[in-house]
This record gives structure tokens, C-alpha cells and sequence, in this order.
């Protein structure tokens, strides 16, 4: 084994940049479709907003909409991540370039340059988010902690990643996968904190958020931008995001390495 | 007329085969408003760590001392509605991406029957997940009758949401992104239906609008009967209005795209 030159370096990313490269370019085709989002965003922000509104008296609304407005750019992430990553595998699969993917490079650098499309679209929404909630409901938009705010924003990316890629692996000999997302979407983002803020949810489901590895990476997200209190002591809670974020990312690769070598093994999934 | 009824027990039971391929939307239809409403009650909880009565808040602004029943009353009808205006665009789009439609247009098959009735089915389907999202109804003390009558109020509700389906899908001839108008169309339901509040709470220039659409009345419409054992015959009639006047519209929209998509040669281009 060699030494790794830059050049090594770069030819062994290379599956990752033309990844990330094709998917940004596959992102900005359907003209259209960004239109309409951007356009039915703010539709599902007020109606979110009014179903708070309901059990909220006029003077406390002003924190919780704030807190919502980080909710849904998480909640952006996470959902770009579940159906563009949650079902790669699956389409790959479909559309026969699975075998190319893997006999060109590595799946799992592959999925991991998909990361730029979610990077792409949570900013995109997010900036838009930021600025409907500031014009529209005159919310307050300051980033409290701006470093420990892209710090927790990078490990809650990775493990929205891995998440994501560990259920591709696992679904991608399903015919259902989209209904399986559907399903599975508003529970873990409900029993992740990425939805309302973990240390106000019920104590049943403050156990299941303990769990899941979800949790402290947007949970130090959201106490970086609005200041709100962690689940639990700040330090324990970075360092837990940190090991979330890395076990994830670990865990993830061995999934996709597993369907790997069971792709060029030959053992294909039954339901096509 | 055997012509016209064998026509369109063809277009679905098409559709109903391929329905039964994948039964697990079936799942997803009855869970959603469940988690729907489980997730609207969690605002409610969370709400109460900063104001101590907001469930009192709730009542006040509802009328409704069950949280859990009015939500998944509400989100109940908002699920189906979602795959009834979804559905004519995505058939339309599938034949289009197959390269199906163009046999679908050379058959000797009407055009109009084959936009209005794939879509049909999909209405039994959302009927079927209904059971399973209003079930709880039985067990608050709801007689089957009225269960029955519900579920009948909400079918007469899905009516006029086909006409808008084959408007979006008119759009999807044009457009050929065939999820955009159906998403536009879902989020719009969404916001001024009155699913998770009431068209009350809504500011006056978002209950004006709220006035076009069914589903509006349909909620309403539900709710006061389930809650009041009362029929309020006004939103009925407009109901049945609207579901002439949308399904008129679609038809007749449906035709002129035809037309015009033919003389371009717009409605083969992929």
C-alpha cells in the first residue's frame, strides 16, 4: 500500500465530486418543481404556525415561532436526506446503474457526494425559511452562537447520512420503500427532537429520544440558535453528537459495503 | 350504454390491479393521520410548558374538548383528499413516462372516461383507509349508523376533488413535472381546509378563500355531525355544486389541452 499523494487522494474522491457534481445538476433540472416548493413552504409553515397558534396565547407565540422556524430547516434536512438517500439503493437498483455505480467506484462515496444535493437544498429553504419567518411573522432570526451553530449543523449532516444510508441498505430489496419513509418519517423526527424541541417533549418519549442518535446533533443545533436549554449538560451533549455523528457515518459505511459484496456476489434482491 | 359502463369498469380495474401490487399504501393512508394528529396533540403538550392551560386555549379556540378526536377527525379527510387530487397527475404522468398514453389516445377508448375513472378507485382506496383513521369514532360512543353517515359525508366531500385532480393533471400534460401541481394543490388544501383548525380562526381574507374549496365544507360539514349529531344541508348543497362545477371544469379543460396539444404535437413530447 502506498502512500496517500493528493493525487491518490483525489482519484480515490473522484466517485464522490462527480456524485456531488451530478446531483446538484439533477436538483436545479426540475424548474418547476422548485417553484412550486418555494411557493407551498410558506403554506405549510402557517399551517404549522396556526395549529400551535391554537393552544398558544398571543403573547407566548413569538418564542415558539422561533423555535418552529429551526424546526422546519431541520426538518428540511432531514426529509431531503430520508427520500434522496433513504431510497438511492432502491433506485439504482431500478434503473439497472447500480452495477455500473459499483464497477466505476464505491457506493458508499458515491451516496456520501449525494450529501451535496441536502447541503444545496437546506440552504436553499433555509435562507427562504429564515426570511418568510422575519418579513411575514417578524420572528427573531439571530443565531445566538453562530460556530457552535455550523459545528452541530456538520455532525447533525453526517448522522442525518448515515440514518438515512443505513435504512437504504437495509430496504433496497423492498418494493414499498417510499411508503416505508412515509411511515417512518414523522415518528423519528418527532422522537428525535428535530421536530419540537427534545427537553419539552412527554417523559415517554423524552426515553426514546435519549436513544436515538438523532437527537443531540439537533438538539445542540437548535440551543445554538435560539439559546434554548440541551437535553442534557452541554458538554455530555457535544461529545455524544460527536460519537453520534462518527458512529453513524461508521455504521453506514459497513451497511453499504455489505450490499456491495452482496451485489457483485450476485444475490440480488427478489422484489424487482 | 354497456359500451360506456364496460369502458370504465376497464379503467378500473386496471387501476384497482395495479392498487393490489402494492397494498402497503393502504397502511400508510390509515397510519398518516394518526401520526398526524398524534404530532398536533404534541404542540398541544409542548404548548403546556409554557402556558399551563393550553388545552383550555384549545376549547376556547375549537369548541372541542377532545383534542385527539377533532384532529384526527380533521386529518382523516385530509389524507384521501391529498390522493384523490394526486392521482389523475400521476396515472397521466406514468402513461406519459411508460409511453402508454398515446395508446391509451389511438384506442377507440374516450379520453374524458379514462382522466375521470382511473382516478376513481382511489377514492374506494382512501374510503378503506378512512375505516381505519375514524374507527376510534366506535369506540366514543358512535353508533355505526352515524359511522356510516360520516364516511358518506366524506365521500360526497372527495367529488369535487377529482375535477381539481384532472385540472392538475391537465397541467401535467403541459408541464410534464407531474407531481408540481399536485403538491401546489395538497399544500393549498392544507393551509385554508380548516383540517387541523377551525376556518373561523383564520384571518377574514384566508377564510374567503377557504370558500372555494370543498374540503373546507366537507371538514365542517363532518365535525358538526360527528360532535353535534347535526347535518348542516348548506355546506351539502355546495358540495354538490362544486362537484358539477370542478368536474365540469376538469372535463372540459381536459378537453381544450387535448385539443391544443394535439394541433402542437405538445401532448407527445416528453
Amino acid at each position: 500500500m502506498g502512500a496517500y499523494t493528493p493525487r491518490k487522494l483525489k482519484e480515490a474522491l473522484c466517485p464522490a465530486l462527480i456524485s456531488a457534481w451530478s446531483e446538484v445538476m439533477i436538483y436545479f433540472r426540475y424548474r418547476a418543481s422548485m417553484v412550486i416548493g418555494l411557493i407551498t413552504t410558506p403554506m405549510w409553515v402557517l399551517f404549522f404556525v396556526l395549529n400551535f397558534n391554537l393552544f398558544l396565547p398571543a403573547a407566548y407565540r413569538a418564542a415558539v415561532q422561533r423555535s418552529l422556524m429551526w424546526s422546519f430547516i431541520f426538518l428540511e434536512m432531514f426529509s431531503e436526506a430520508i427520500w434522496n438517500l433513504g431510497m438511492s439503493l432502491r433506485r439504482m437498483k431500478e434503473m439497472g446503474i447500480i452495477e455500473h455505480v459499483i464497477a466505476t467506484g464505491s457506493l458508499f462515496l458515491t451516496l456520501l457526494g449525494r450529501l451535496s444535493r441536502i447541503i444545496t437544498d437546506t440552504v436553499i429553504y433555509g435562507f427562504y425559511m429564515i426570511l418568510f419567518f422575519y418579513i411575514a411573522l417578524g420572528v427573531d432570526i439571530s443565531i445566538k452562537s453562530p460556530v457552535l451553530f455550523i459545528v452541530s449543523a456538520m455532525m447533525a449532516l453526517a448522522s442525518c447520512f448515515g440514518f438515512s444510508s443505513i435504512f437504504s441498505s437495509i430496504s433496497y430489496g423492498r418494493r414499498n420503500v417510499a411508503a416505508l419513509i412515509n411511515i417512518l418519517q414523522f415518528p423519528v423526527m418527532i422522537a428525535s427532537g428535530i421536530i419540537l424541541p427534545a427537553w419539552i417533549l412527554p417523559p415517554q418519549l423524552k426515553i426514546i429520544a435519549v436513544a436515538s442518535p438523532l437527537t443531540y446533533p439537533f438538539d445542540l443545533m437548535r440551543s445554538a440558535a435560539t439559546g434554548e436549554p440541551t437535553l442534557l449538560d452541554f458538554h455530555l451533549e457535544f461529545l455524544l453528537s460527536l460519537l453520534s455523528a462518527t458512529f453513524m457515518l461508521l455504521l453506514s459505511k459497513k451497511f453499504i459495503d455489505r450490499v456491495e459484496k452482496k451485489e457483485m456476489k450476485g444475490e440480488v434482491p427478489g422484489t424487482l | 350504454m354497456r359500451r360506456f359502463l364496460l369502458e370504465i369498469s376497464a379503467h378500473m380495474y386496471k387501476e384497482i390491479k395495479y392498487i393490489m401490487r402494492d397494498p402497503a399504501w393502504l397502511v400508510v393512508f390509515s397510519i398518516f393521520p394518526y401520526v398526524m394528529a398524534a404530532m398536533s396533540c404534541l404542540m398541544g403538550i409542548a404548548s403546556s410548558y409554557i402556558s399551563p392551560d393550553a388545552f383550555s386555549e384549545f376549547q376556547r379556540n375549537t369548541g372541542s374538548s377532545n383534542a385527539m378526536l377533532y384532529f384526527l377527525t380533521g386529518y382523516g379527510i385530509m389524507f384521501p383528499s391529498f390522493l384523490v387530487v394526486s392521482v389523475a397527475s400521476e396515472n397521466t404522468g406514468a402513461e406519459i413516462a411508460s409511453g402508454t398514453l398515446e395508446q391509451i389516445f389511438v384506442s377507440p377508448a374516450k379520453r374524458e372516461l379514462f382522466i375521470l375513472f382511473s382516478s376513481f378507485p382511489y377514492i374506494l382506496v382512501a374510503m378503506l383507509g378512512l375505516i381505519v383513521s375514524y374507527a376510534p369514532l366506535l369506540l366514543m360512543g358512535i353508533s355505526i349508523l352515524d359511522f356510516l353517515i360520516a364516511m358518506t359525508m366524506v365521500f360526497i366531500g372527495l367529488l369535487p376533488l377529482l375535477g381539481l385532480g384532472v385540472l392538475a393533471s391537465n397541467l401535467t400534460i403541459k408541464v410534464k413535472e407531474y407531481w408540481s401541481a399536485a403538491n401546489f394543490l395538497q399544500a393549498f388544501l392544507t393551509l385554508f381546509s380548516g383540517f387541523a383548525y377551525p376556518i373561523s380562526f383564520l384571518p377574514e381574507w384566508m377564510r374567503l378563500v377557504s370558500h372555494v374549496l370543498p374540503t373546507s365544507y366537507a371538514v365542517e360539514l363532518v365535525r358538526k355531525y360527528v360532535e353535534a349529531h347535526s347535518i348542516s344541508y348548506s355546506n351539502l348543497y355546495g358540495i354538490v355544486l362544486m362537484a358539477i362545477a370542478y368536474i365540469t371544469a376538469g372535463v372540459m379543460s381536459f378537453r381544450l389541452v387535448e385539443k391544443e396539444g394535439e394541433r402542437s404535437g405538445s401532448i407527445y413530447s416528453s
